[in-house]
């Protein structure tokens, strides 16, 4: 089993953990049309890369942002939504 | 005293089944012994269960948190799940976030006066019910029981510090809180859980040779009414 | 029972001798045996029947690979355990598996004479024509496949299962790991170092046991090992398996540990490789190595009268310890044309055992009823390799002893992503580029020397060390091989007529390779999977080898553009009870579980946790009970225990705007005191949770969830308060506190005397809440009417759940109060015509289909599922949700709920809710139909079991009190 490190809380068995899908930005619901809103409320993009995703740590109630690469499946890093840059 | 006319432990019919002796804690029954004292602190340092739900508690949550609770003159630590004694015999701990959990001692002071204070005009302040379980593993095995149920290296553990984990397959807080006779193990768990890992716990740890034993193991000081 | 002097068998105690029996015979051995050793001390040699053919076999490998010497409890307790691992104990009492009438004449060994009429694949062209016949060949084939018999009146064992963690974990006690652990340790990390064996050692105790250099060492190594602190070995503990992050599995008798290590270090050595030639399988015919270990662990001698095959200095070896124990070697026969270069070759002549250079065993020639082998014939060796018939010559023996190479004991790089290569310098496999964390030192990576495996065992441990930032020195490099190879690249001799056997699980021979290829199954794999070589109990590790050797000669290629196959976990079978463990069920139960339990209550699972579906009442029917709880309720007065229901506060200056946002409802004039209902939905306007928002203070509400779907709302509630950046304190309280409804035009009345809430009708009016306390505890009251009567929700904190029930059936006995269940309650909102989401709703099922737009909020800026549900509205509607009704005097089969609505040949919709009886004398239900359908009084054909089709009635919901009088 995997472990990932919550920002929070440390590092953990996967199981610990709910994957809460990509890190995607909700389009400005009354900016664009039915089809670009249909893209993202349907659409995924699996391709391999590096991934945002966000992970729930289920016993504390934490919501992180993790970077997966989802190709080797190896954790790049975890912060807290939303900082990036500055975390880094 | 009609014990069903009072707030209850999850596991208290499995107590009474025991043939507890009860004393109070607040308005709640507690079991003080279960068994002989002297078998009792036998267990307590090899392996011991205990139940001590009836201790009141309470969570409080919000940005103002933290500067409250030092106007209420409890003293809390700044970092991530750190806990620190209260006055009377119980424990608080930073859950981050603006979140604290409070468990008072058998004296049942401090949290029922927070609890009375709570929503008297405080910004950034609000009351989360808590009415977790709480159990206590003691003893040189207590960690063999842990091993089983709960996938945490106690090894590199720090004391005191609280662990928001999965033990038996439910959410469960367990903070280590080591005297210097005996490792002592608080679990946490949410009532409706408490009578399934009771059951597990009193399972595993009765084929490890423990014993369930009463609350005065503990706190010394609670007396059968 | 003979067994050598000492210091040959340091497992054995021979103060302790047991007996036990192995098919009816009772035998004796020592303490520290196995059950082939004794058996084989006993001068039993017939261990256990083949798989296909059923023909005799003995030991063959002493290395947990025997499964030709597969034996299970007489009792029925254990089955398929292995000869060469099983230690015998007081009342031992095994026969083998896989026999008809035992061991001994096994009627099934007429199997080998329909051979022929069985190549490999047979049973995939045989056995489907004609289609008819199937099920009588598929009982056949379940009789003679499989091995051990399974006792189903069994009763299950709880084998627990344990956490435990180290800085490195190990893996085989051997030269290479020992000294491995020892370094690691010294160098300050938590060190785990498991053998299979239940003794450290591995090789170095049978190997070279000869060699008193490298015994002192190997003791001193256990010595050293024992004496560190931060190194735990645990003997007796096999590695099941190898997963992401070091996540390992550890077995051994009495439980499954679940390992976190931060690093591990592969030190699992070789397994010897077979010879193939004609009868290679029978009694008699082992790998040198166990040889050496009945010699040196257990005392046994193996045979009398030995040929000894060898490819390597490891042969030579061998034959000096047989003939040192006294076995009279006929012959040892050195495949290779050169033969062997160092000091072995002197001390074989020392000891005057004839060497044949260049020559190979063509066949064994077994005794009577291939009990065992009377003489090797063997026959010289080709420039190329082959054998020829000239200078062909018989040797009487009754053992041969084969050494001719080595394969790494790869299961667990292989399952941690390592990629092997072949090396012609050693002409073995040997690991390619490690992943991070991982190590491997000693023969699996491909060093054999004794001290070089100690030096690699070293420098390894070194290598994790900087890996774990324990160690910033030098790091020296792993040693070369520098003696010639430990493998002979071919050691397969072809005979003309008879079985030579590959792979002994299965009784693929090597005819069947020739066959299989001449095919079509030139790949690697698909060769695995159409011979099934490897795919028997011991996973190819006595098989695989030689498989692909041959393969590759086929084919005319290399070993490496041949490919091997991998390994998955386990890496040895492990027992169904290890894999599950203590069986956790986590079940929630709310405050009031004991009254229940104590009144009657027959408990369901919903979700997690056991709610009462209905109380039984004396001998009184299911639907009986159910119907008369609803009917009480709305005569009188009843209680359901709703604690399971979710419960959220939501707070702080942001709660409104934050709910407006959740929810499609409209929130912010809602004034406080007042409840309404919620309707979420998500991003595609699907209706995801439902529910009543209370609102206790400006700032404060209190918000209910249905009872599954809460965890995971709860959770995206918090991701949308972190996404939006709002002010909001949420709290999930779902089981810290009690709820219970009572209900029925009786309840206030009831609830009257035990509460300090104004209950009149103006102070307290429908879709109202208030606080204060109810009994003693402090509550929250929410006046709803899921149930369609006047009721009151309460909400306690759980310790006082118990309290508050008992006091509330106590104070309506004289209203003819009774507790109900989930059932009746089903029916009571069915009759009110209100939705259970994911019952009545579906993962499409947006609000307009639901009947549900009135829980829309106009003009509102945003909600979550707002623009999506706006798209849809603008569509053609498919379906909608109404209710149906069957006429009252109707007494044919009724639907069940997920049964569909026909119009022709068409599905026009299904029954999402069903109630064959109702408190209002008729069956009633909630179906999806056509639009064109929805008008009430439309027919609707509905599809039962059997494809019976029944009529009903599209009718206006509710079907109960449709003016909503009851509830005020």
């Amino acid at each position: 089993m995997k472990v990932i490190d919550c920002p929070i809380i440390g590092t953990r068995p996967a199981q610990e953990f709910h994957y809460g899908g990509e890190l995607r930005q909700m389009p400005e619901p009354g900016q664009v049309d039915d089809e670009h809103w249909a893209d993202y409320v349907f659409n995924r993009n699996g391709e391999p890369g590096i991934k945002r995703e966000w992970w729930y740590h289920l016993p504390s109630g934490t919501w992180f942002i993790a970077e997966r690469d989802n190709k080797s499946d190896q954790f790049i890093r975890t912060y807290l939504y939303p900082c990036q840059e500055a975390d880094r | 005293m009609n014990l069903i006319e009072t707030p209850l432990s999850p596991v208290h019919g499995e107590l009474e089944a025991r043939g507890a002796q009860w004393g109070r804690v607040g308005q709640s029954p507690i079991a003080v012994h279960v068994d002989e004292p002297r078998i009792e602190r036998q267990a307590r340092a090899t392996l011991a269960l205990c139940d001590c739900s009836p201790l009141s508690k309470l969570g409080v949550k919000g940005p103002g948190t933290a500067t409250w609770l030092g106007e209420q003159g409890v003293s809390v630590s700044d970092e991530a799940f750190e806990s620190r004694a209260l006055a009377d015999g119980g424990v608080v701990v930073n859950l981050t976030g603006g979140e604290f959990f409070a468990e008072s001692g058998p004296a049942s002071e401090i949290v029922p006066k927070l609890a009375a204070h709570l929503g008297r005009g405080q910004t950034g302040v609000f009351g989360v019910e808590r009415q977790d379980a709480t159990f206590l593993l003691s003893g040189g095995k207590a960690r063999q029981v842990l091993a089983q149920v709960c996938g945490i290296d106690f090894d590199q553990a720090r004391p005191r510090q609280l662990i928001l984990t999965r033990t038996a397959g439910v959410t469960c807080a367990v903070l280590p809180q080591p005297e210097s006779d005996v490792e002592i193990y608080r679990l946490w768990v949410d009532h409706s859980h408490g009578l399934y890992l009771w059951q597990t716990l009193v399972q595993i740890s009765g084929e490890l040779g423990g014993r369930v034993v009463g609350a005065a193991c503990f706190y010394p000081g609670l007396q059968v009414s | 029972m003979s067994r050598l002097p000492t210091p040959a068998g340091q497992w054995i105690n021979r103060d302790q001798p047991i007996e036990f029996r192995f098919e009816g015979d009772t035998h004796r051995g020592f303490a520290g045996d196995v059950l082939s050793s004794a058996l084989w001390a006993n001068g039993v040699r017939v261990l256990g029947r083949s798989f296909k053919y059923h023909r005799p076999r003995g030991i063959y490998s002493m290395a947990n690979l025997d499964v030709n010497a597969m034996v299970e409890d007489v009792s029925g307790r254990r089955t398929n355990l292995r000869g060469d691992v099983l230690p015998i104990e007081p009342g031992l009492d095994v026969c083998a598996v896989n026999t008809a009438g035992g061991v001994k004449r096994d009627r099934l060994r007429i199997t080998e004479r329909f051979g022929s009429f069985m190549p490999v694949g047979f049973y995939y062209k045989a056995f489907h024509r004609p289609r008819s016949l199937f099920p009588f060949y598929e009982r056949q084939m379940r009789k003679v496949a499989g091995l051990g018999s399974i006792n189903p009146g069994n009763t299950p064992q709880s084998t627990p299962k344990e956490y435990a963690f180290c800085d490195l974990l190990v893996v085989g006690a051997g030269p290479a790991g020992m000294s491995a652990a020892i370094e690691a340790a010294e160098q300050g990390l938590r060190v785990l170092l498991v053998d299979e064996q239940p003794h450290m050692g591995a090789s170095g105790a049978w190997q070279f046991a000869s060699d008193e250099a490298v015994q002192r060492t190997c003791h001193d190594l256990a010595r050293r090992a024992g004496a560190l602190d931060n190194l735990e070995i645990r003997c007796g503990t096999q590695v099941g398996g190898w997963y992401a992050d070091h996540w390992i599995a550890l077995i051994d008798d009495q439980r499954l540990t679940k390992l976190r290590t931060a690093a591990t270090l592969v030190a699992t050595g070789c397994f010897e490789q077979p010879a193939v030639f004609a009868n290679n399988d029978l009694p008699g015919v082992m790998l040198g190595s166990a040889a050496q270990r009945l010699i040196h662990l257990y005392g046994v001698k193996p045979f009398e009268r030995a040929v000894v095959l060898a490819a390597n200095s490891d042969g030579y070896r061998m034959a000096l310890d047989l003939d040192h124990a006294g076995v009279d070697v006929a012959a040892l026969v050195d495949m290779r044309l050169a033969g062997e270069a160092s000091q072995w070759a002197s001390r074989i002549s020392e000891a005057d055992i004839p060497l044949y250079l260049g020559h190979a065993v063509y066949e064994a020639h077994p005794r009577p009823g291939k009990s065992g082998i009377k003489a090797a014939l063997i026959r010289p060796v080709d420039q190329q390799g082959r054998v020829v018939a000239d200078g062909e010559q018989h040797i009487d023996c009754d053992g041969i002893a084969m050494s001719v190479g080595w394969m790494p004991a790869c299961g667990l790089l292989y399952q941690a992503g390592v990629r092997f290569s072949y090396s012609r310098h050693i002409e073995q496999l040997v690991p390619g580029q490690l992943p991070a964390g991982l190590f491997a030192a000693g023969r699996v990576n491909g060093v054999f020397a004794f001290d070089d495996q100690l030096t690699d065992g070293r420098r390894a441990a070194l290598e994790a060390a900087v890996y774990l930032g324990k160690y910033d020195g030098i790091v020296p490099k792993a040693p070369t091989h520098n003696d010639a190879p430990p493998s002979h690249p071919y050691p397969i001799v072809v005979h003309e007529k008879k079985k030579a056997f590959v792979d002994l699980d299965e009784d693929i021979h090597l005819k069947d390779f020739v066959n299989a290829h001449q095919e079509g199954y030139d790949n690697v794999e698909l060769l695995k999977r159409y011979t099934t070589v490897g795919m028997g109990p011991s996973q190819g590790k006595l098989s695989n080898m030689n498989a692909t050797r041959i393969l590759a000669r086929l084919n005319d290629t290399s070993i490496n553009e041949t490919g091997t196959t991998t390994s998955r976990p386990m890496h040895q079978p492990v027992s169904i009870n290890h894999l599950a463990g203590r069986r956790f069920a986590p079940l929630r139960r709310t405050p009031m579980h004991r009254w229940h339990a104590g009144h009657g209550a027959q408990f369901i699972h919903a979700g997690d946790w056991l709610r009462p579906e209905y109380y039984r009442d004396g001998s009184k029917a299911r639907d009986d009970c159910i119907l008369d709880e609803a009917r009480r309720l709305r005569q009188g007065v009843g209680l359901i225990d709703v604690g399971t229901l979710g419960k959220i506060t939501v707070s702080g200056p942001d709660a409104v705007a934050f709910l407006e946002r959740i929810y499609t409802g409209r929130f912010a004039k809602q004034p406080i005191g007042r409840v309404r209902y919620a309707l979420a939905c998500d991003e595609g306007g699907v209706i995801i949770e439902d529910g009543v928002i209370a609102r206790l203070a400006e700032d404060r509400f209190y918000v209910t969830a249905t009872s599954s779907g809460v965890g995971a709302f709860y959770r995206e509630m918090q991701r949308w308060a972190i996404i939006w950046q709002m002010d909001v304190v949420l709290a999930n309280v779902t089981g810290q506190l009690a709820a219970m409804n009572i209900a029925g035009p009786q309840s206030r009345h009831v609830m009257e005397a035990l509460t300090d809430i104004d209950l009149s009708a103006d102070a307290f009016a429908y879709l109202g809440v208030r606080e204060g306390m109810v009994v003693g505890a402090t509550a929250t009251v929410l006046r709803v009417g899921f149930v369609g009567e006047l009721g009151y929700e309460i909400h306690v904190p759980a310790s006082h759940g118990l309290q508050v029930w008992t006091k509330l059936i106590n104070a309506g006995q004289t209203e003819g109060i009774g507790p109900f269940g989930v059932e009746a309650q089903r029916l009571l909102r069915l009759e009110k015509g209100h939705i259970i989401v994911s019952q009545d709703t579906d993962a499409l099922t947006h609000p307009y289909e639901a009947g549900l737009a009135w829980a829309i909020g106009k003009n509102k800026q945003f909600f979550i599922g707002q623009r999506s549900i706006g798209i849809m509205n603008k569509q053609l509607q498919t379906r909608k949700l109404v209710g149906i009704a069957f006429d009252e005097n109707y007494q044919g089969p009724l639907p069940e709920e997920c049964h569909l609505i026909i119009d022709g040949s068409d599905i026009a919709g299904r029954v999402t809710s069903i109630a064959h009886r109702s408190t209002l004398g008729y069956a009633i239900g909630l179906a999806f139909v056509r639009p064109d359908q929805a008008e009430p009084g439309t027919l609707l054909c509905v599809r039962t079991d059997g494809g019976c089709m029944v009529e009903a009635r599209v009718a206006a919901i509710p079907f109960y009190d449709p003016e909503n009088q009851r509830q005020n």
